[in-house]
């Protein structure tokens, strides 16, 4: 088991945006997380990173309890997100976004930083080797020396999912990778995440809207409405499931 | 043949070179980390009253220095766990409280102090060499702001640097890549104080004495305004700031204007200054140069 979901809620006011959800997610897995707009996707990414504080209930991450850990540590131990609304470092350049992500790098630190020796030295270099590597693979090569804000939106986030891709984590919660993200783009993204997928079983928890992508890639699919898990199985169940047909497609 | 480099002069070069450590160490925080700092002025003062109580105990100036650089470190590493609970506008608020806070300090605990009527300091000696005159005041002043610009430039150039613009940038994400952005802008804090204390040792050695009329808002006001005019997250630009604000007033001084309304006008001007960068410079942080040129090109090729 890498990731465990027990009964975790999260509210805001009145409003119960994560409602007493479970849910576990094995090694090596595809998973999709659809669900209405404002069912609770978003806010489940935002309680697994770290980002929000649950109410109530347990996150588990390789057999560790990571329920209110920092956005930073749970990304040291191994979980990469995106947001659905791209967040680069935008006075930076394409290249530096990539090589600031990856962890343990001894320059980082004050002393180390200052003085930079030869082992230090030679860290950077292979990471920029590393970074112009994965440019090349997601087609923005020609870009590394640009400013990240004058990338194209669909280039934002390639360039975003590279950045996660860089800290070398486990598991990746992706927040709809591909809204907006033009459809030659989209299928270069879904070539990437299958060949991590498999070569480095990298474990994929992703949310999207459009129906046709998320049954081609995910093996399994949870469905979440008014922050409750309604249903959770493989692409062909949910497209049966009466449930997910009443409260998501509303026919 | 000795060239004779008037006093007037050196005593301007000194002032720029203290104001220039106040102003990399400002840069630090506020161009690189985003983060408002608006206590430098304590920091200076701390430094400047650990130097002063250190010589008047008799110690020598290199323990003053120490002591003025470490005194303000430890108190930028505490007001970092008040300050950095909240972001913005609103640290600049708790880091001004802070500054506040130790101006009554200084001028009301007399005891240890002397409030107004300030403290004597002596000419600073160096391993037997004694500091006392404007050409050796002047040599410690460019030894200690090139120690200051060496180490903060090298640090923004690093992997250090890069965390520190990450953070600047967009610090959620700066977390979600594994980041301990808080542990940075502490540090980053803690460096500024140390810094600006060293400054506050030199100024107390230089004048000679220290009470507690200059340790006020104003001061650092002078500091954030020449790395403004400079431009942020740029150290040589934080330079020319740091020399056209201390200088131009000078200028104005010797050409233009009487010597009782050379305070109003120097206001003015520095202000119409501020305005224009304001305005000229829309976009507040620097992008890197070659980035800028790079599209530039894009830009005529497509």
């Amino acid at each position: 088991m890498l990731l465990r979901i027990e009964g975790l809620s999260k509210h805001f006011g009145g409003i119960k945006a994560v409602d007493d959800c479970s849910f576990d997610i094995c090694r090596k897995q595809i998973v999709g997380l659809i669900g209405p707009n404002g069912s609770g996707k978003t806010t489940l990414f935002n309680l697994i990173s770290g980002v929000y504080a649950s109410d109530g209930g347990k996150i588990y991450f390789k057999d560790m309890d990571i329920t209110h850990r920092e956005p930073y540590e749970v990304s040291t131990m191994g979980i990469g997100r995106t947001f659905q609304l791209t967040r680069l470092f935008p006075n930076m350049t394409v290249l530096e976004n990539l090589i600031t992500a990856p962890k343990n790098q001894g320059g980082e630190g004050v002393l180390l930083g200052l003085l930079r020796p030869t082992s230090v030295r030679k860290q950077e270099n292979d990471i920029k080797e590393k970074a112009r590597e994965l440019l090349q693979v997601v087609g923005l090569i020609h870009l590394e020396n640009e400013s990240a804000t004058n990338l194209s939106y669909g280039q934002q986030k390639l360039l975003e999912l590279s950045r996660t891709l860089m800290t070398e984590p486990d598991l990746i919660l992706l927040d709809e990778p591909f809204a907006g993200v033009n459809p030659v783009v989209t299928s270069k993204l879904i070539e990437v995440l299958n060949e991590l997928n498999e070569e480095r079983d990298l474990t994929i928890l992703i949310i999207e809207h459009i129906m046709k992508i998320v049954m081609s890639i995910a093996e399994r699919i949870i469905v979440l409405n008014h922050g409750k898990k309604i249903a959770d199985g493989s692409p062909r169940d949910i497209q049966a499931n009466a449930n997910v047909i009443e409260a998501y497609l509303g026919v | 043949m000795m060239i004779v480099i008037p006093s007037y002069l050196l005593h301007i070069l000194i002032v720029i070179c203290f104001y220039f450590i106040l102003a990399v160490s400002f840069n630090l925080c506020m161009g690189y980390t985003g983060l408002p700092l608006f206590s430098q002025v304590a920091f200076f003062a701390l430094g400047a009253y650990s130097a002063a109580i250190a010589y008047e105990n008799g110690y020598p100036f290199l323990v003053g220095l120490l002591l003025g650089a470490l005194f303000p470190a430890f108190c930028g590493f505490l007001i970092a766990y008040p300050a950095l609970r909240v972001r913005g506008d609103y640290f600049a608020i708790v880091t001004m409280g802070f500054a506040e806070i130790i101006y009554d300090v200084i001028h009301n605990e007399v005891w240890l102090t002397r409030g107004p009527y300030g403290i004597s300091v002596g000419q600073p000696v160096i391993f037997g060499f004694k500091v006392d005159s404007y050409p050796t005041y002047l040599l410690l002043a460019i030894i200690l702001t090139a120690i200051t610009f060496v180490t903060i430039q090298r640090l923004v150039g690093s992997p250090y640097g890069r965390v520190l613009k990450a953070t600047r940038d967009d610090e959620l994400a700066a977390s979600v890549i594994g980041k301990n952005t808080w542990k940075y802008k502490q540090q980053v804090i803690i460096i500024a104080a140390l810094f600006s204390g060293i400054a506050g040792v030199y100024f107390a050695h230089y004048t000679r004495f220290v009470n507690d009329s200059p340790f006020t808002l104003a001061f650092t006001t002078t500091v954030m305004a020449s790395v403004i005019l400079g431009g942020l997250a740029n150290n040589y630009g934080t330079f020319i700031g740091v020399a056209l604000m201390l200088s131009f007033p000078e200028v104005l001084r010797v050409f233009i204007v009487t010597s009782e309304n050379v305070g109003y006008i120097q206001q003015i001007v520095i202000g119409a200054m501020l305005i224009s960068v304001m305005l000229i410079r829309t976009k507040r942080i620097t992008v890197r140069k070659h980035a800028e040129r790079r599209s530039m090109k894009d830009v005529i090729e497509n």
